[in-house]
């Protein structure tokens, strides 16, 4: 049969007479059948008196407060902060740090998004135009007159053929410049995800030159 | 009638030098023009006459608080942070916010509020120094000296010399413990508080007070078995102290 030993808690509890009366009992008639419990005991006790006999300390001088020792603006009731000043801004430069770091995180992933959904649909479409080149270049040129009809311009029969190629021209020039400037220079959602990436590091650099100020302050 | 009350609170030497309990109070009645000693109080009760009178803005009366208390905050304060320095800034801010914010004290007893402002003040100074290790080896270590420990008058210089020696290798066995477990033995085993106090003090629950107590003192065994006679000297300094 294995003996219950009592626990170091309650040993601890015991010792330290904050145990109730029927813990108290229930220690106590274990403690004097159990010699293994007592020896734990017996080692919590000797520990427990050996650091009530350190003592107090000596104070090396005294700490009454001067009018001089206490903050000229302090009176009652005004806590002192521990970093007045320099605590504030340091909250300041941890909050635009994270909000700029998040920002500039999630405008990266709708970048990264939208760059693979880009090529995605580059690649499929680039597939059916392969196939289909020839016959779209005939399409425009057979649908290309009826726009310049529909605004009303009357035209010879016998200068049809020059206007459509004409038009052709300047439709495949109009078709052919947004690709131009998106792939020469940067777009609106690629300067904003740039600038708050900016933000976000001097934030961060703002953020570690405060905190390290204020831990030589304090 | 109208009496023009100026109480001028003297603290009793005996009292600062720790051999004294109370405080004596000398009041002057500014219509007689006498001074009036009034009957010894209670320390917690004159704790709080000297509160109410640092609550009207009578510094003097905060001095008498500090004097009585000092010791304990600063022997609090070192034995957490084992550095002189560090303790005596320690102490001094925490006297100083505990002035700042005596308004707030809502009653109840001085010690272990005084001793929470320490111990929050404590905790801040060990999570910078903790950010810059550095820092601690230009520190002045704590070094447990005879005069630290707690002299008897007359004491044989032998018996003065072993009582040094081994308060050092007790305050040096605090440091296996964590900060926590530290402040809980220190709170429990050297100053004497009740798990209430202490959970006061610590802001945390009795539950957990009872929890660092036990791992605390566990592990102070477990190293003083592991310390060739280590438990043998805690013995001799028991006994020394029982002389």
């Amino acid at each position: 049969m294995t003996v219950q030993h009592l626990t170091i808690e309650d040993l601890n509890t015991y010792l330290d007479g904050e145990c109730n009366e029927p813990e108290l009992l229930m220690i106590s008639a274990h403690l004097e059948m159990c010699a293994a419990c007592q020896s734990e005991l017996d080692g919590l006790v000797l520990i427990q008196n050996a650091y009530s006999g350190l003592g107090e300390v000596d104070v090396p001088r005294s700490f009454v407060l001067t009018p001089a020792v206490v903050t000229p603006l302090a009176s009652p009731g005004v806590v002192t902060p521990l970093r007045p000043k320099i605590g504030r801004w340091e909250k300041v430069a941890r909050f635009v740090a994270i909000a700029a770091a998040i920002a500039f995180l999630a405008l990266g992933a709708a970048q990264l998004t939208g760059l693979m959904e880009s090529a995605d649909n580059e690649s499929s479409s680039q597939i059916a135009m392969d196939s289909e080149t020839n016959t779209d270049v005939v399409a425009l040129q057979e649908q290309e007159p009826a726009p310049a009809l529909a605004r009303g311009q009357v035209r010879e029969s016998g200068e049809s053929a020059a206007v459509g190629a004409s038009a052709l021209q300047a439709e495949l020039a109009r078709v052919d410049k947004p690709a131009q400037v998106e792939n020469n220079g940067l777009t609106p959602l690629e300067i904003t995800t740039v600038g708050i990436g900016i933000v976000a590091l001097a934030a961060i650099a703002g953020w570690i030159l405060i905190h390290y100020r204020a831990d030589t302050v304090s | 009638m109208f009496h023009l009350w100026s109480r001028i609170v003297s603290v009793c030497q005996r009292c600062v030098a720790g051999t004294h309990a109370t405080i004596m109070r000398t009041t002057y009645r500014g219509d007689v023009g006498t001074m009036v000693e009034t009957p010894e109080l209670d320390p917690n009760e004159e704790d709080q006459r000297l509160i109410l009178l640092a609550q009207e803005g009578e510094m003097a009366a905060f001095n008498a608080i500090v004097e009585r208390h000092q010791r304990a905050v600063y022997s609090t304060c070192l034995r957490m942070l084992r550095d002189t320095h560090l303790a005596e800034d320690a102490t001094q801010d925490t006297f100083i916010r505990a002035w700042n914010a005596i308004d707030s004290f809502r009653g109840g007893i001085v010690r272990p509020w005084l001793l929470r402002i320490a111990t929050n003040r404590t905790y801040d100074i060990l999570r910078s120094r903790a950010r810059k290790p550095a820092q601690s080896l230009d520190a002045q270590p704590f070094e447990s000296e005879p005069e630290w420990a707690t002299v008897t008058a007359h004491e044989h210089p032998e018996q003065y010399s072993t009582r040094g020696e081994m308060s050092a290798f007790l305050e040096d066995a605090l440091l296996v413990l964590p900060e926590d477990q530290r402040l809980a033995i220190i709170l429990s085993d050297v100053q004497g508080y009740g798990y209430d106090e202490i959970a006061e003090i610590m802001n945390t629950a009795v539950g957990t007070v009872k929890s660092r107590i036990s791992r605390g003192r566990s592990r102070l065994r477990e190293h003083l078995q592991s310390t060739p006679a280590g438990m043998e000297l805690a013995e001799r300094f028991v006994r020394l102290n029982s002389e």
